[in-house]
């Protein structure tokens, strides 16, 4: 079609506004849907991490990760020590950074059963006492750095709360979780 | 004039868009690293092909010349928003997988490529065969450069491990083996396909 000021104008104005209003009818359908699948996705996390026996969960976050901020929650036993971490968002590199999200991945077992706040909190190349990914150092010292995060959060909890009485307690962004069964 | 079986036929084997025409080669080598994942990406692309495709054989008398590309490029965007908040929704596993490549779709060269070059010329039903074969065709490349890397890389096809990890050089898993894979899987094709 031959192209002239009024028709160019017309046209893209039609379809731009078309265009939006199809993207905001279907945001506005999906926005509860995803909002449920993030919140089912933390709360599953969340029931994950804690040791059966009961223990403690507390959230950590890193900006620093390769593809940007890496957010994670870890499961406590009762003497602090780690039963297991979950990640909740990343955005590492597919196929290496990504691992971190893995079962039994070289982190996640750095990290089982021990005490964060009695280990050197970096990757070995660095002097520190965690096995890193293979290929992805940049986002295994994000996951670190988040896993000290969630430490650092628990402990500040410790401090000035003597007792837990309630099933969840949210504290500056840190979940405490008190499991009976 | 190409029959219809053709037009469909085109984009899988004698057009294939990531080795015969090397278009959309960003999503090829990044996303890549994994079987599962390059199929995934090519479904993606492919969803979007069709729909873009479709659309835009609708509306092509209706847009003036001088503005067809910003045009295409609103409709092509949109259908990979909508597309990226419907996997958020319904698939959030896959999701978790392709998040960070999904809004990459609209950079994607064969998407304009094809609006450009067939469904802005043929109709609807013509745009749809050819968006499903080049669709289809971006797919089995990624998944088989994806398989590729992963056996080489990982020793593992699709997260099943083969049990030869130990031996296996990661290098193919990371950027400059995409490049080496998918070189050679173009010299290989075009060996074959020239007969």
């Amino acid at each position: 079609m031959k192209s002239t000021l009024k028709n160019m104008v017309t046209v893209l104005l039609s379809i731009t506004l078309l265009a939006s209003l199809g993207v905001g009818a279907v945001n506005w359908l999906t926005l509860e849907p995803i909002a449920r699948v993030q919140a089912n996705a933390e709360r599953e996390a969340l029931a994950r991490v804690v040791p059966a026996s009961g223990g403690f969960a507390s959230k950590g976050a890193s900006d620093n990760g390769y593809g940007g901020r890496v957010e994670l929650i870890v499961g406590f036993h009762p003497d602090t020590t780690i039963y297991h971490i979950e990640v909740l968002t990343q955005t590492e590199t597919p196929g290496l950074g990504t691992v971190m999200t893995e079962e039994e991945n070289l982190l996640l077992r750095s990290f089982r059963r021990r005490n964060p706040g009695e280990m050197k909190l970096s990757v070995r190349k660095d002097g520190g006492d965690v096995d890193a990914l293979t290929g992805a150092t940049v986002s295994s010292r994000a996951y670190i750095e988040a896993v000290g995060d969630a430490y650092n959060r628990l402990s500040k909890m410790e401090g000035s709360e003597e007792q837990v009485e309630q099933d969840i307690e949210v504290h500056s962004g840190a979940t405490k979780t008190h499991n009976d069964e | 004039m190409m029959n219809n079986w053709k037009v469909l036929w085109n984009g899988i084997i004698k057009q294939n868009p990531a080795f015969v025409l090397v278009l959309g080669m960003c999503p090829t080598l990044g996303t890549t690293t994994s079987a599962e994942n390059g199929f995934g990406m090519g479904v993606a692309t492919l969803a979007v092909l069709v729909l873009s495709n479709v659309v835009i054989s609708l509306i092509k008398q209706w847009i003036p010349d001088k503005v067809r590309i910003p045009a295409f490029i609103v409709v092509i965007a949109s259908f990979v928003t909508v597309i990226e908040l419907l996997m958020q929704a319904y698939v959030p596993s896959l999701y978790k997988a392709l998040g960070v490549f999904i809004p990459l779709i609209v950079v994607n060269c064969i998407i304009l490529g094809r609006a450009e070059a067939f469904a802005s010329k043929n109709n609807v039903w013509r745009s749809l065969l050819d968006g499903l074969g080049m669709g289809v065709g971006f797919t089995w490349a990624l998944t088989l450069v994806g398989a590729v890397r992963e056996v080489l890389g990982n020793g593992a096809i699709f997260g099943y491990e083969l049990g030869i990890k130990s031996y296996m050089p990661l290098v193919f898993v990371m950027a400059p083996g995409g490049f080496f894979v998918l070189g050679y899987l173009m010299i290989l094709f075009n060996r074959l396909s020239r007969k």
